[in-house]
């Protein structure tokens, strides 16, 4: 069984991915791309005789080298030359869509073309002639319904047809403009003559050596006899530049556009409809200047309350779920070594991150509703405003939202940011927002010490977590690479009813990513952080807290902390809060000798401690800032794909913890005595 | 002189059937375009990638383009091109040389 390969390209929003479900079904892989934090996805379809491997590239509007992803698919393209290229086109949106597709015609490769979402097109009153639209582009077109999953079975014929060589695809060649045409010959000859990177197609190199385009221009630069190239590229620029008065790139641009209007004259009819559509009358409500805002924090406020309301329910049975299982094994095993393995370290810590499963289905349901019928985008438009004054786009902002409830999630959730570089940056100042494992230190701290006061408290807590996370993004936004100034683009595409089917693949996708990736190492993580709380024995038994690895660390950590006011009982909790923040309450029950570690009792024991409420202020800035849980950290090395970046935060973190809290620890001895 | 630009007589309104506005003479920016208003891409001014990319999302010269709303707290905008929306911040759209249509049509 012969092996097809086919690349399926598309503009965001062009229904590339339903339609890349629809073909492939759940066989399919998810990873990064080599080296980069960009997912890549890949499916398996087979059908009478054939088996196809079908990379999905990031969706893009264009394959200019000025963002990661426009690299990637164009690369993957150009080196691993797949069999077939298949371009997803929004029939609806077809000018714009098919820029992409001329571009993806000069890479050289045969393709075809789905003319997706034709449904859409004819309620707009878009009718596109999928024939002639073949004809001149010069490679096949199937009209398809991705969501209902019409056009597959011809769409799967065509390509094997295509992929075999039986039916022809020879994407046609643009026609520039007299003066650029010459240019494009004589540098074609040129590149000829000197013999420079082979395994490129020719015209497409001139191309994009007259676009000045960054990275073919860096690798020609190291091939041998490129300067005299190079010079005659800059020659013939400047020349174009003298005739036109504008630069090489922009008549391309122009060029392109001047072609796919032609195309779409002949190719698609329009009868006039020009009442308003269903999606935009929504928008004037849903975006309203007065409306839109109410309407946006209603939104989200029903997502939390869907999250924590209702995932309370299945929360509670897996609670239920997980003490059973622990009586059980504690009844069928001996007590012993292998019995506090599994019941201490296994289910403590996997079980205890498991039971919010259901919290985190309804986050990522939520998310996906958001995201597939479009409303995310509203969204990002909504807090654009916001966003950008501390430097990110307005798409940061559910990541950030959800971070109050648990980070991991909403770490994962930056998957709906395109920029990599903004990306980067919300998930490093994610952990600042304060998650609801947090919470309990506040109550105990802000109950203990603050009474009456707690709200004040708390809420300053959340202020300053947001505060701190706009200091941080803002010098971090200086520090990162810094990409060419890209502008704010931000497609609204129309609202979409979205499919059972393709809310469940993306439910399914971010779930199945959560549980694998994080199950294993929280495993290994929480079994590791057990043995350093239940070592070294002694006589056999496990040692009391203060005697083990951990509360060794503690105290040895416990001259660094000592500044902020911190005892050595405080130490040891926060480092066993590297599981789960809300581990330092039980922890700190223990230390405190709290008997049942109710609340009440380690209330009063706390006070009994003399501990100041300076000091106490400054453990729950400590707590709010200080590393991330094991559980964030490992989402972060997943979504990065580098170590590197959860050692950022960690580091990060702790200085600012620990800064923060000896700012509030000596002005609060000022002010509170 | 801060930039440099070559007018494009033949690019407004007029070639255009659906609208009739006079030429040159409504020249300004998309960012000053109110609700509902429409105009004619002259030019997309800055450099690189910026206008690179502008240029292919459709923000070609002789591009008609509607200003659909303004966001709640007023940046970005939303506007509508080649059949699509897209919304752009007031710094971005202050780089884009439009021929303001009068409102008539």
């Amino acid at each position: 069984m012969s092996e097809i390969v086919v690349a399926l390209a598309g503009n965001p929003n062009s229904g590339k991915t339903t339609l890349f479900n629809a073909l492939t079904g759940a066989r399919q892989k998810v990873g990064n791309w080599p080296g980069v934090t960009v997912e890549k996805k890949e499916g398996e379809l087979r059908t009478n005789g054939h088996l196809f491997r079908i990379v999905d590239l990031p969706g893009t509007y264009s394959l200019t080298p000025y963002s990661l992803e426009e690299v990637i698919a164009r690369n993957f393209i150009l080196e691993e030359k797949p069999h077939v290229i298949l371009n997803v086109v929004d029939a609806s949106n077809l000018e714009r869509n098919l820029y992409l597709t001329v571009q993806l015609m000069e890479l050289g490769r045969p393709m075809v073309i789905a003319l997706n979402m034709i449904d859409v097109a004819k309620s707009r009153g878009i009718y596109v002639d999928a024939e002639n639209l073949s004809r001149l582009l010069g490679v096949p077109v199937v009209p398809t319904v991705g969501t209902k999953g019409l056009g597959m079975e011809d769409l799967i014929g065509i390509l094997i047809e295509v992929a075999e060589g039986r039916r022809e695809s020879r994407p046609v060649h643009l026609y520039y403009g007299r003066e650029i045409e010459e240019a494009l010959s004589e540098l074609v000859e040129l590149l000829e003559e000197l013999h420079l990177l082979p395994a490129y197609p020719r015209r497409w190199l001139a191309l994009k050596l007259l676009e000045g385009d960054r990275e073919v221009l860096s690798r020609v630069q190291k091939e041998e006899g490129a300067e005299i190239l190079l010079s005659r590229v800059r020659e013939i620029s400047s020349r174009l530049r003298q005739i036109f008065d504008e630069s090489p790139e922009a008549l391309i641009v122009e060029a392109r556009y001047g072609f796919i209007s032609g195309a779409v004259r002949e190719a698609v009819r329009i009868s006039a409809i020009s009442r308003k559509t269903f999606s935009e009358r929504l928008d004037d409500i849903l975006t309203h200047r007065l409306l839109g805002f109410p309407i946006f924090i209603g939104v989200m406020y029903l997502l939390f309350y869907l999250t924590f309301k209702l995932g309370a329910y299945p929360v509670a049975w897996l609670e239920d779920l997980l003490k059973l299982t622990e009586e059980s094994l504690r009844g069928l095993l001996p007590p012993g070594l292998l019995r506090e393995v599994l019941v201490e370290g296994v289910l403590g810590g996997v079980g205890g991150v498991l039971v919010y499963l259901p919290n985190i289905l309804f986050l990522f349901l939520g998310i996906s509703l958001f995201e597939d019928t479009g409303y995310l985008a509203r969204a990002a438009f909504i807090m654009d405003r916001v966003m950008h004054s501390l430097g990110l786009h307005g798409k940061a902002f559910i990541p950030l939202l959800m971070g109050f409830g648990c980070n991991v999630p909403a770490i994962m959730a930056t998957r709906t940011m395109e920029n990599p570089r903004e990306r980067l940056l919300t998930i490093l100042i994610n952990p600042l927002m304060s998650c609801s494992a947090r919470f309990p230190v506040y109550i105990l701290f802000a109950g203990t010490f603050f009474r009456g006061h707690e709200t004040q408290v708390v809420f300053g807590l959340y202020a300053l977590g947001i505060i701190m996370a706009a200091v941080v993004a803002r010098f971090f936004g200086r520090i990162l690479v810094k990409e060419e100034d890209l502008p704010f683009v931000l497609e609204l595409p129309p609202y979409r009813l979205p499919t059972l089917r393709g809310l469940f693949f993306h439910v399914w996708d971010r779930t199945r990513i959560y549980l694998r990736k994080m199950g294993g190492v929280i495993l290994v993580a929480s079994v590791l952080l057990w043995a350093f709380s239940a070592f070294p024995r002694t006589g056999g038994r496990p040692p009391e807290l203060s005697q083990s690895y951990i509360g060794k660390a503690g105290r040895v950590l416990e001259p660094v902390l000592a500044p902020l006011g911190f005892d050595w009982r405080m130490s040891v909790a926060l480092v066993t809060g590297f599981v789960a923040k809300e581990v330092v309450v039980s922890s700190l029950g223990v230390l405190y000798k709290a008997g049942e570690q109710t609340t009440q009792t380690l209330e009063q024991a706390l006070q009994a401690s003399g501990l100041s409420p300076a000091a106490a202020l400054a453990f729950m800035v400590f707590v709010l800032l200080y590393v991330p849980c094991v559980g964030t950290l490992i989402a972060i090395w997943k979504e990065t794909g580098s170590l590197k970046y959860p050692l950022i935060n960690v580091a990060y973190q702790l200085i600012l913890a620990w800064v923060m809290a000896f700012l509030v620890y000596r002005l609060g001895l000022l002010w509170l005595g | 002189m801060g930039f440099r630009w070559r007018w494009r007589w033949g690019r407004g309104c007029r070639r255009r059937e659906e609208g009739i506005c006079p030429r040159m003479e409504n020249l300004t920016t998309l960012d000053e375009l109110r609700t509902g208003e429409e105009g004619i891409i002259v030019k997309v001014l800055g450099n690189g990638a910026f206008r690179q990319r502008l240029l292919e999302m459709g923000f070609l010269p002789g591009t008609r383009i509607r200003v659909i709303r303004y966001a709640p707290l007023e940046d970005p905008v939303e506007y509508e091109l080649k059949g699509y929306h897209v919304a752009l911040r007031h710094e971005e759209a202050a780089k884009v040389l439009v021929e303001k249509c009068p409102k008539s049509s």
